[in-house]
């Protein structure tokens, strides 16, 4: 995971000496995970799912192991992190910190986007299930929107 | 969404003056980590005034011998 991670640096950015924060690792894994385990959940409830009479059920069921999975990979992803570099363990920083705000400025306009489009099909009377994707999808959306910046600003050539 | 910070520092020539101090110790003795310590010196962030401050104090020198920033009143 290590290795991984520090290759991953170096393609983002080569000009750098390609060692990550632990927040950077963190942010890089996270959004990792997010993209494979929702990636996971959207193809199974888009192609599969929302053809089916009961996708009521179907999707609600599909939540809990989606909900387990993140946690197990999070947690694992996390202790290698931290056992590959433990005096940097959960510390953080001012440009860490400043680089989650411009992160988090980001996700939320994606945020009051999706909410206005999961408004718009409420108002207009639309199947709740497609409600549901539309919101999960927002949050998702939001998330993967931080973490890109986030790793972005991570590697920019300035960050004022 | 970046644009190039206009502060200019002498961190490596003034951590090559203090006995080769590493960016490592510098970030631990300033309580940032070292991407933020080389990030600085590669005038690619500028530090809140707190850690300014700091890093001058581990040098024992004034700020400005630390951090300078251009007289943009001198520019046409």
């Amino acid at each position: 995971m290590s290795n991984i991670l520090y290759t991953a640096g170096q393609f983002l950015h080569p000009e750098s000496d390609g060692h990550m924060t632990f927040q950077e690792k963190s942010t890089l894994a996270m959004t990792g995970i997010v993209v494979l385990v929702y990636g996971w959940y959207f193809t199974l409830v888009i192609g599969e799912i929302a053809g089916s009479p009961d996708r009521e059920v179907a999707y609600q069921g599909l939540m809990v192991p989606v909900v387990i999975l993140l946690v197990i990979l999070a947690a694992a992803a996390h202790a290698v992190i931290a056992v590959t570099a433990p005096s940097q363990a959960g510390v953080e920083d001012e440009r860490d910190r400043l680089i989650g705000l411009r992160g988090q400025r980001i996700a939320r306009y994606v945020l009051a986007t999706g909410t206005v489009a999961g408004l718009g099909l409420a108002m207009g009377r639309a199947d709740t299930f497609w409600i549901a994707q539309v919101l999960l999808g927002t949050l998702v959306t939001a998330e993967i929107a931080e973490g890109t910046t986030r790793l972005v600003l991570y590697r920019a050539r300035s960050l004022t | 969404m970046t644009r190039p910070t206009r502060i200019a520092n002498r961190i490596s020539a003034l951590r090559t003056n203090a006995g080769q101090m590493s960016q490592a110790e510098l970030a631990a003795r300033v309580g940032v980590t070292r991407q933020t310590v080389n990030a600085i010196e590669g005038e690619k962030y500028s530090p809140s005034l707190e850690v300014a401050f700091k890093i001058s104090r581990v040098f024992d020198v004034p700020l400005e011998d630390v951090f300078q920033y251009p007289d943009l009143r001198d520019r046409p």
